[in-house]
């Protein structure tokens, strides 16, 4: 959290992940290029370098926007979740090795400058089958660019979270750039359809999955609560909540985040003071609300991180009545201490 | 066109040769004055985020202008 900053957030976890994404680019670079040699042996290594690196770029581009929705429809995705930067950086380095080399062995062999070339050998702005498709990529790899140069918690907050989480939605701009581009160029490049199949096999995947959690979302957040009393309105039965975890009710167009610790019930804003991570789908750990993204903590009672943090949400009142539960949603001022309900 | 693209490169790369001579003097000085989470942080973190630095430098220049002016205004006062 925001006490000093260190280079890399390492953990045993977090090491792990990172070991895992680096055996699996190598792995799937190492095949890509064996079995482009049994294949296609007239290749060149350049064009192999090109290809492979470009389609594992594009492969991690999937997991990357998939894990949001995965983790949002099964908790078990959650860990991927936590070092989503991390493929996204190298994502971009992986994409980079293709968007240079492309640029080497298409335009830097001859007088022109490779950029100059990059953007003016093919003007065919208007032709769907020779349109200049490269530029398209290069706008792609900028944005992947800014992206991963601004990962680090620094620009969150020097950017302001705002500006950092928009500048961040460009993800989906970058990608539909990506998909006209290898569709685009591929026209020109390959007979073959297999990388347009591919594509438009993962878009689809992208689309549904994104249309599915949001629907989902949509539903949840118009569920209507019915009794209301004093300000308190009855959301579930104290049954319902499991040690440690929360359940999230939408009152008011605002969400709340009410978990169970130690036998009580306690409320506070789902909405996490780091990147807006949904406290709500996180758990306790060490007595601690724990972000599911990454990691931030806040007590249950007063909504504020363990020290030396400072990190506070709003809190909200809770009741148990005869096993139902009753949250007001008028939120406290950020760290306002609250008792908890106990369950009966 | 090839006009057009050979000033937008000429730009891009005094921008980004600007961006660095920023970066010296922003990651040596500037940077602990803006945010003081970045006290006594080490060279690893300042390697990291050189390159949005250099990208980025008007951004991190105003807000470095900024707190130097609230600081200003405050002794003045
Ligand atoms: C400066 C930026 C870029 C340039 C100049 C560029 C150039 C090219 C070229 C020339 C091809 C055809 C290569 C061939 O088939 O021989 C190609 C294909 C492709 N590019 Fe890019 N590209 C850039 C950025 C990107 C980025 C950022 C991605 C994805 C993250 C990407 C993904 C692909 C894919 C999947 C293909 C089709 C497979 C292949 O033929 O390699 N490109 N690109
Ligand atoms: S810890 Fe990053 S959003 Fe909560």
């Amino acid at each position: 959290m925001s006490a000093g900053y260190t280079a890399v957030g390492w953990n045993r976890q977090k090491k792990l992940y990172d070991w895992f994404i680096f055996g699996f680019c190598v792995l799937y670079l190492i095949s890509f290029i064996l079995v482009t040699a049994c294949i296609n042996p007239d290749y060149t290594f350049e064009t192999v370098l090109i290809r492979s690196t470009s389609t594992l770029a594009v492969l991690l581009l999937h997991v990357i926007l998939s894990i949001g929705p995965l983790a949002r429809m099964n908790k078990k995705f959650l860990p991927l979740l936590y070092n989503r930067r991390h493929l996204g950086v190298t994502m971009f380095c992986i994409a980079a090795v293709h968007g240079v080399f492309s640029i080497i062995q298409f335009h830097a062999l001859g007088h022109v400058n490779p950029f100059v070339s990059l953007f003016t050998s093919n003007t065919n702005f208007f032709s769907l089958s020779g349109f200049p498709f490269q530029s398209l990529g290069f706008f792609a790899l900028i944005i992947f660019f800014l992206m991963a140069v601004t990962s680090h918690d620094f620009w969150l907050h020097n950017l302001s979270p705002k500006v950092w989480k928009t500048l961040h939605m460009f993800v989906y701009l970058a990608y539909c750039l990506i998909v006209m581009h290898v569709m685009l160029g591929v026209i020109q490049y390959e007979t073959h359809p297999v990388f347009v199949l591919l594509i438009a096999a993962g878009s689809l995947w992208l689309i549904s999955l994104h249309l599915i959690v949001g629907r989902r979302e949509i539903k949840k957040d118009n569920e209507k609560f019915g009794l209301a009393n004093e300000g308190f309105v009855a959301v579930c039965d104290a049954g319902e909540f499991e040690e440690g975890r929360a359940k999230i009710f939408c009152i008011d167009e605002e969400r709340i985040a009410v978990y169970k610790h130690e036998n009580k019930l306690y409320a506070i804003h789902n909405v996490c003071k780091h990147q807006g991570g949904p406290l709500g789908e996180g758990k306790i750990i060490d007595g601690c609300i724990t972000c599911p993204w990454h990691g931030y903590q806040y007590l249950p009672n007063n909504g504020q991180s363990p020290p030396p943090f400072t990190e506070k949400v709003s809190t909200y009142d809770v009741r148990v009545e005869d096993m139902k539960v009753w949250v007001n949603p008028k939120p406290f001022a950020e760290g306002t201490e609250r008792p908890g309900a106990v369950i009966n | 066109m090839v006009v057009a693209v050979k000033i937008a490169l000429i730009l891009g790369s005094v921008y980004l040769v600007m961006g660095m001579i920023f970066a010296i003097f922003f990651l040596s000085r500037g940077i602990e004055k803006m945010d003081t989470a970045a006290h006594g942080s080490g060279f690893g973190f300042r390697m990291i985020i050189l390159p949005g630095t250099i990208a980025l430098w008007p951004v991190l220049l105003k807000k470095w202008m900024n707190i130097k002016k609230i600081r200003h205004d405050k002794t003045a006062s």
